[in-house]
């Protein structure tokens, strides 16, 4: 046996043994704790790294000394090893499943006009938006021309798509991501039937109607096979042996580890059953405890994963609860710090467009806020006077209740900043000749 | 990476402090807890500047930084502290290793907040542009001042806030954890070789817990306070079983991270300092060298938010103050006069668990006033701590263990954890008449409070489950089957 364990053929296969188990820890704990999918690309290399020489330093140091012991476990397990393999595949393709939710999958979305019906010479289509729709960790994000592959006389104007034709008209998106789709669509008297195709299935869709109405359709994401590259293929089944790999090197070690302390426990003769049972429970229990967490993680009930960048936005996009406005409060710190703002004489102006004042000076770090007499309400005139000047803007979005506009010009001289309003919208712009609210 | 350089400067400073006690601490305790002390003493510091008034600046910071390090560095030198190639060794690995950890944590963020992390973080900078003002104040007896404070230093190195602060805490935390539980049961055990495999597994179920995992990104202050509270503690207990007066200067340490963590955590510390007198285990000067510094701490910050706050609320009012204070000082009181007369007596007779009937009164007598409230609280209390909490399995190891040490005689260490156990419960179902009820899941707040109580507990287990397999005769009957 000695001569055996030291034959140099035999240390190189409990090398490649080492390697092995190495690679297989690495993948399956970085797919489960760091959401593996869902890494960029330079994270995923360095992630499984890491975990790599992690795990080899760990398995060299458990099954060098141990690797005897190892093999009288493994001809335990002989007269069983059926039921053993069998339940190993078995907790490994339950656990692999898991994994699905962040697998992305080619998505393919096609629109196909379809002809207009006899008492018609064309099938006109208005889509108002399509957007993907948010995933997890993915905002909603609207689609724009130049995400769409278009097939015939399309008319972009802003965000809307439309087309009049005699059908056979398309558009498509194809990507590969973990989100679903909306679409908002057009009903009315010229519109026609349209056929939908999301990821291998197919749907007609009549948008004739007497009166004009909108339509909202969503395709929520659902993993499927359809059109899985050969790549993605062979993850899944590389993650399934790992996993596999992953469970039996764990349970060969938790049953060693268990039967040495049965050794001693059974060799304890002060230790009551009912003792060293609630032994064997505490030594099981990071086990449980484990696995409860990454049933936690793989239904994203804590939503820890990495966030894109260490910026509060970023945070704040990321996190359970958003934190109401923040991302006003720090576009009002990047575009007017150190601004006076002005706000109207008013009870409960800033409470109405859901500013607090503490975060405008602390969060914004806006100089002072001053209360005037003036007319917050902006006419569609001087809307249409503003058009000439770029903005920024935060939509209404989630907690996000308005509509919110950020002006650079025209440029204030004395730094000062006045609030606007218009329907859902609020406006902040430099007080200004061009538009001031600092004079009644 | 000046947010890396900021944590490995917290690291050092508390190294430099902590290694001045050498001589009558175990330098592995010193290294792995430096992170802890540094992150102390430097919010002391901040929080001292700021009551004061000095507006802290991008150069004050550095000013404050080079003094701080160097008067340690220098006074070693003179003073001719050398490290041992050893105990080099031991420094460099976890500096080393705290370092690339948290290079790790700040490059891959995976940091979670929720509402009161930005609060936090608000409160944090709003700390850095305006100190104490009116505003900050009422907010930090709201969300405590230790995190906030440190958050504060993010504004002067240009970062948003600090990434990986907590990810520090819990680092150090574990080496703590394992290191301190071993010092414990080696001191409890007569057969040393259980030891090292029950504080691995006591480990262990400490990092798999899941919600303790997720208060390694989390920013909140409950890993603090619980952290802070275990080492007061164990600090505390190894002061007596080593007779070495010199853990109490961490115990000390510990009571100001435990007090400023929480508004409410000052609770938690006093009701540990009345335990501590009724096992009547410190001498009556250590009483008064110890434990008085931690109630004059308390009493000064809240005479401080009294004369400090300019307008108050319902929530925030001078009565409550008063009611505080008040209490604060009998605490005093009784420190004082503990060695005399019949309050001596008292002390002497009263057992540990006595505590526990005034506290689970209180309970009762609530549950009986406000019944919907009350068994709500309570319903939502139990379930999170074994179910919708996400704390795993290990509160169902830890509590059957804490029922029965109360009903069957046990060592004094194990009847003090558990009591404490059990009147910080009674405390968290107690806090709840003066807000909404609690609620199901992580986020609530009485179910993160279980963070106080989870190392406490495991230590608890590993003791119990230690007693069960130690005896003289085990020893004796290993030896023969090995």
């Amino acid at each position: 046996m000695n001569n055996f364990l030291n034959n140099p053929g035999f240390r190189l296969l409990r090398f490649h043994i080492l390697i092995i188990i190495a690679i297989s820890l690495s993948f399956s704990v970085s797919v489960y704790f760091f959401r593996f999918f869902e890494l960029p690309d330079y994270t995923k290399i360095i992630v499984v790294l890491l975990l790599f020489f992690i795990f080899l330093i760990a398995s060299y140091l458990l099954i060098n000394k141990n690797f005897q012991t190892i093999r009288k476990f493994l001809n335990f397990f002989r007269p069983i090893i059926v039921i053993v393999v069998f339940i190993i595949a078995t907790s490994t393709f339950i656990i692999t499943k898991t994994s699905l939710q962040w697998f992305p999958s080619q998505n393919s979305f096609e629109i196909t006009i379809l002809s207009p019906s006899a008492e018609r010479y064309a099938n006109s289509i208005e889509i108002y938006e399509i957007a993907l729709l948010p995933s997890d960790d993915k905002q909603r994000k609207l689609l724009t021309t130049d995400d769409l592959e278009l097939d015939g006389n399309w008319i972009s104007e802003g965000d809307t798509l439309s087309v009049s034709g005699s059908g056979g008209e398309k558009l498509s998106f194809n990507d590969y991501s973990t989100n679903g789709i909306s679409i908002l669509l057009l009903q009315g008297p010229d519109a026609g039937e349209i056929e939908i195709k999301w990821n291998g299935k197919s749907k007609k869709v009549n948008l004739h109607e007497e009166k004009y109405n909108q339509s909202l359709l969503e395709f929520p994401y659902v993993f499927a096979w359809h059109n899985l590259s050969s790549t993605r293929v062979f993850l899944f089944l590389f993650l399934f042996l790992s996993n596999f790999i992953s469970l039996l090197t764990i349970l060969l070690f938790f049953t060693y580890t268990l039967s040495k302390v049965f050794i001693y426990l059974h060799t304890s003769q002060n230790v009551t059953f009912l003792q060293k049972c609630f032994i064997f429970l505490v030594l099981i229990s990071p086990f449980l405890n484990i696995s409860g967490f990454v049933h936690y993680q793989t239904n994203n009930l804590f939503r820890l994963a990495k966030v894109p960048s260490n910026t509060f936005a970023s945070l704040d996009n990321s996190s359970k609860d958003n934190f109401k406005n923040f991302q006003v409060y720090l576009m009002l710190e990047q575009l007017y710090q150190g601004y006076t703002l002005i706000i109207p004489d008013t009870n409960m102006f800033l409470g109405e467009i859901r500013i607090d004042e503490d975060d405008l000076l602390v969060l914004s770090r806006l100089k002072s806020i001053c209360r005037i007499d003036y007319n917050p309400i902006l006419s569609k005139q001087n809307l249409d006077d503003l058009e000439i000047f770029e903005k920024k803007t935060i939509e209404q979005m989630g907690r996000i209740r308005f509509d919110y506009y950020f002006y650079q010009e025209p440029v204030s001289l004395d730094q000062t900043l006045c609030v606007w309003r218009f329907d859902n919208k609020v406006y902040f712009i430099p007080n200004s000749d061009y538009l001031t609210c600092s004079r009644k | 990476m000046p947010q890396l350089f900021f944590l490995i400067y917290i690291f050092l400073l508390g190294f430099s402090f902590g290694i001045f006690l050498k001589k009558w601490i175990p330098l592995n305790f010193l290294v792995f807890s430096s992170f802890l002390w540094g992150s102390i003493l430097f919010a002391s510091i901040l929080i001292i500047i700021n009551i004061i008034g000095i507006k802290l600046s991008h150069q004050i910071l550095l000013i404050l930084i080079i003094i701080s390090l160097s008067i340690p560095i220098i006074y070693g030198l003179r003073t001719r502290l050398f490290l041992t190639s050893k105990e080099w060794s031991v420094f460099a690995i976890t500096s080393i290793s705290f370092s690339l950890l948290n290079f790790l944590f700040i490059t891959f963020n995976y940091t979670l907040a929720t509402e009161d992390s930005f609060s936090i973080l608000r409160i944090g900078r709003s700390i850095s542009y305006w100190g104490f003002d009116q505003n900050a104040v009422e907010r930090v007896l709201v969300r405590g001042v230790f995190i906030p404070i440190l958050q504060s230093v993010s504004v002067f190195i240009n970062s948003d806030y600090l990434v990986s602060l907590q990810f520090s805490f819990a680092f150090s935390f574990i080496l703590v954890f394992f290191y301190l539980s071993e010092c414990i049961l080696k001191s409890l055990f007569v057969n040393k070789s259980i030891v090292t495999p029950l504080v691995i597994t006591s480990t262990v179920l400490l990092v798999s817990t899941p919600l303790f995992i997720i208060q390694f990104f989390y920013i909140h202050a409950t890993l603090t306070s619980g952290i802070f509270l275990f080492t007061a503690i164990v600090s505390f207990w190894l002061s007596i079983t080593e007779k070495n007066n010199y853990w109490l200067v961490f115990f000390l340490l510990s009571s100001i991270g435990v007090i400023f963590s929480r508004a409410e955590t000052f609770i938690y510390m006093d009701f540990l300092l009345i335990l501590i007198l009724v096992t009547n285990k410190f001498s009556y000067e250590s009483r008064l060298k110890f434990l008085i510094p931690v109630i004059m701490i308390q009493i000064a910050w809240f005479l401080y938010m009294l004369f400090r706050i300019e307008t108050f609320s319902s929530y925030v009012n001078p009565q409550r103050f008063i009611l505080i204070i008040f209490g604060l000082i009998m605490i005093i009181g009784i420190i004082i006069f503990s060695n005399k007369f019949f309050l001596a007596k008292i002390l002497l007779t009263l057992k540990l668990e006595y505590v526990l009937i005034p506290v689970s009164f209180v309970v009762i007598v609530l549950i009986l006033l406000l019944p919907e409230h009350m068994l709500v609280s309570i319903g939502s209390f139990l379930s999170n701590t074994f179910v919708t909490g996400y704390w795993g399995f290990s509160f169902w190891i830890i509590f059957p263990l804490v029922i029965i040490s109360l009903f069957k005689k046990s060592h004094t260490f194990v009847t003090f954890l558990s009591t404490f156990i059990l009147s910080t419960i009674g405390i968290i179902l107690v806090m709840v008449i003066i807000r909404p009820p609690y609620h199901l899941y992580w986020t609530d707040s009485s179910n993160r409070l279980m963070t106080i109580i989870l190392p406490v507990g495991l230590l608890m287990v590993s003791i119990i489950i230690g007693k069960w397999v130690d005896s003289p005769v085990q020893s004796q009957n290993n030896n023969t089957f090995q």
